[in-house]
């Protein structure tokens, strides 16, 4: 009513929305009332949105999974590579170009690298679609089934939308991989450069095992455990990212939701969106913490 | 070598010094700083002063980082804002530090039930994923840069805690604990003059890293709203303000606000890296 302005702000209506929206009880009632509904998975009603929190939430989530998820694939198909290489060529150009990268990675803001691929792929080189949301507007949504595009269109065989939607991806995906990226890098060559120095390593090699094989078959593996187990920790930087990933390519998935929430002052759709991403990282961390024990058997649960 | 102090002040100066990537973070702290204190006065154009005869203008000589949209000079938005972004992330850390190294500290030393209490709560801090917590904090108390400032400073706290109660666990076994158990010192008396200084380091490395992550977070709360307002020439809000005009092709906008932080960010890592392998004698001899 606020937002719509003073023309429908008239007290009538103010004290029925007051109503409708609870706000005639005192804050502890409203607090119980929200937490007796939270329970029940009721997370309230979006007044910008004009739907329920959960069933929004739940819309738009494939959107964000799909992004995440595909940034995450990429961000692992590059970085374990790259970690292998700056390890083994330690403070040699190699590393130090991989290096220049990683921290170039790491100081720069998520959001700005994506307006940056947005202005040199899609602007300047005209490769790219333009940055609004997940498909191109003259392809037909395919019918929901998991609500992936990437599965949902090629479930109803249209090759064309398929490639619409990858298409799409790749930008955001990129962006959002980048700054993860740099994380594990540096993390495995740190893990590889201490692995290459344990016995068993010069073992291997005195018994004339070849560099490359001791190298990925003695030193990457072992090396790879810590890396493995900060996945956690990057996927919840993902969801993270995602938000400010998502603004960028005005992608429509739950990160892009709770900054429209922001911006309409509805906290119940904020308050949700929190609700919901905490619930997820907590399920992710619970994931990785019994994958431990599956990883490496020597790690004993207690 | 054998008859040097290793642990003199001095010398690790001298090793910091021959640090040349740590050399490289200290320059651009110096520029940063003279930008923080002097930014304004340093350029030619006011940064709020509204010219629409030249908006929009590539960068050229008269403008070297271009105009925005209501004419504005960008470079002298951006050294006037160096001031706002620099400042709310040191702020944040300085919230992170003053409540966070406490808390681990004692909950390292004390141990057993004290240091189940806090570290369960520093555990429900950790179930955000990172920047989620600081909306979450922002939203509640309303969005400002003050409050953006807070708000990571919060989200800050069970970083820092983690570290010390860490640092806490160490000294604790050390011979010298020990024996100012044994001289009869009271608990605080220890956790203030032996086990403080001998965290004081990690603490240092981490407060100056995060510093530069504090850059980051600043400018990310800006940039969907839940931190500067405008006018305020903050970094991360004046790319969003950019955002509009980069699939026109107008670049200059989003372009340097970025660099900036780039720059900003670089630098602070850069120096704690420094300060870390100078102190950390296991680093130093790779």
């Amino acid at each position: 009513m606020m937002i719509l302005g003073p023309a429908h702000a008239s007290p009538e209506n103010i004290a029925t929305m007051r109503e409708l929206m609870g706000l005639d009880h005192s804050i502890p009632v409203q607090f119980i009332h929200y937490m007796g509904q939270l329970l029940k998975g009721d997370l309230g009603y979006s007044y910008h949105a004009g739907s329920p929190v959960s069933q929004e939430l739940l819309r738009r989530f494939p959107a964000t999974f799909e992004l995440t998820t595909f940034a995450f694939v990429l961000m692992v198909l590059c970085s374990l590579p790259l970690g292998v290489v700056s390890g083994y060529y330690r403070n040699k150009t190699p590393d130090n170009v991989i290096s220049v990268f990683t921290v170039m990675g790491l100081s720069m803001p998520t959001f700005w690298f994506g307006l940056l691929l947005i202005y040199i792929f899609f602007y300047k080189l005209g490769l790219a679609p333009p940055p609004m949301g997940r498909l191109s507007p003259d392809v037909a949504f395919p019918p929901r089934v998991t609500g992936l595009l990437l599965v949902d269109t090629l479930l109803n065989g249209d090759l064309k939308a398929f490639l619409s939607a990858f298409h799409q991806l790749i930008l955001p995906g990129v962006t959002l991989a980048f700054f993860n990226l740099a994380i594990i890098v540096r993390t495995l060559k740190a893990d590889l450069i201490e692995t290459l120095e344990e016995d068993y390593i010069r073992t291997a090699r005195a018994m004339g095992i070849g560099v490359k094989k001791v190298l990925l078959r003695h030193a990457f593996r072992n090396a790879l455990l810590p890396t493995v187990t900060m996945i956690g920790a990057i996927y919840g930087s993902l969801l993270g990212g995602a938000v400010l990933t998502e603004v960028v390519f005005s992608w429509p998935g739950v990160g892009m939701y709770a900054v429209q929430s922001i911006r309409y002052l509805d906290y119940a759709g904020l308050q949700g969106f929190i609700i919901f991403y905490v619930i997820i990282f907590a399920l992710i961390t619970l994931l990785v913490d019994i994958s431990y024990r599956w990883i490496d058997p020597r790690v004993q649960l207690d | 070598m054998a008859q040097r102090n290793t642990d003199s002040l001095g010398y690790k100066f001298q090793l910091f010094m021959k640090n040349k990537l740590a050399l490289v973070g200290l320059l651009i702290l110096v520029l940063i700083s003279i930008l923080v204190f002097f930014g304004p006065s340093l350029s030619s154009y006011d940064a709020f002063s509204v010219d629409f005869s030249v908006k929009l203008r590539a960068p050229s000589s008269t403008h070297l980082f271009g105009t925005d949209n209501y004419g504005r000079d960008l470079m002298s938005r951006i050294f006037s804002g160096a001031r706002y972004t620099l400042l709310a992330a040191v702020v944040s850390v300085v919230i992170g530090l003053t409540f966070g190294a406490p808390l681990g500290l004692i909950s390292g030393y004390f141990g057993r039930k004290v240091d189940l209490i806090i570290m369960r709560i520093v555990d429900i801090l950790l179930a955000f994923p990172p920047l989620i917590l600081a909306m979450a904090i922002v939203s509640g108390l309303g969005p400002s840069l003050v409050n953006a400032a807070v708000a990571i400073g919060i989200s800050y706290i069970p970083i820092f805690a983690r570290m010390a109660r860490s640092r806490a666990i160490h000294v604790k076994r050390m011979d010298y604990v020990e024996s100012a158990i044994a001289l009869g010192s009271s608990r605080v008396r220890i956790i203030l003059t032996d086990v403080l200084p001998n965290s004081m380091t990690p603490l240092i490395v981490q407060a100056t890293v995060y510093t530069g992550y504090g850059i980051l977070w600043v400018a990310s709360l800006s940039f969907i709203g839940l931190g500067a307002k405008l006018p305020i020439p903050e970094w991360g809000l004046m790319i969003a303000e950019g955002r509009k005009y980069i699939i026109s092709g107008e670049w200059w906008l989003t372009v340097f606000p970025g660099l900036f932080i780039m720059l900003g960010v670089t630098g602070f890592t850069l120096i704690g890296d420094g300060i870390r392998e100078v102190t950390n004698p296991k680093l130093r001899l790779k």
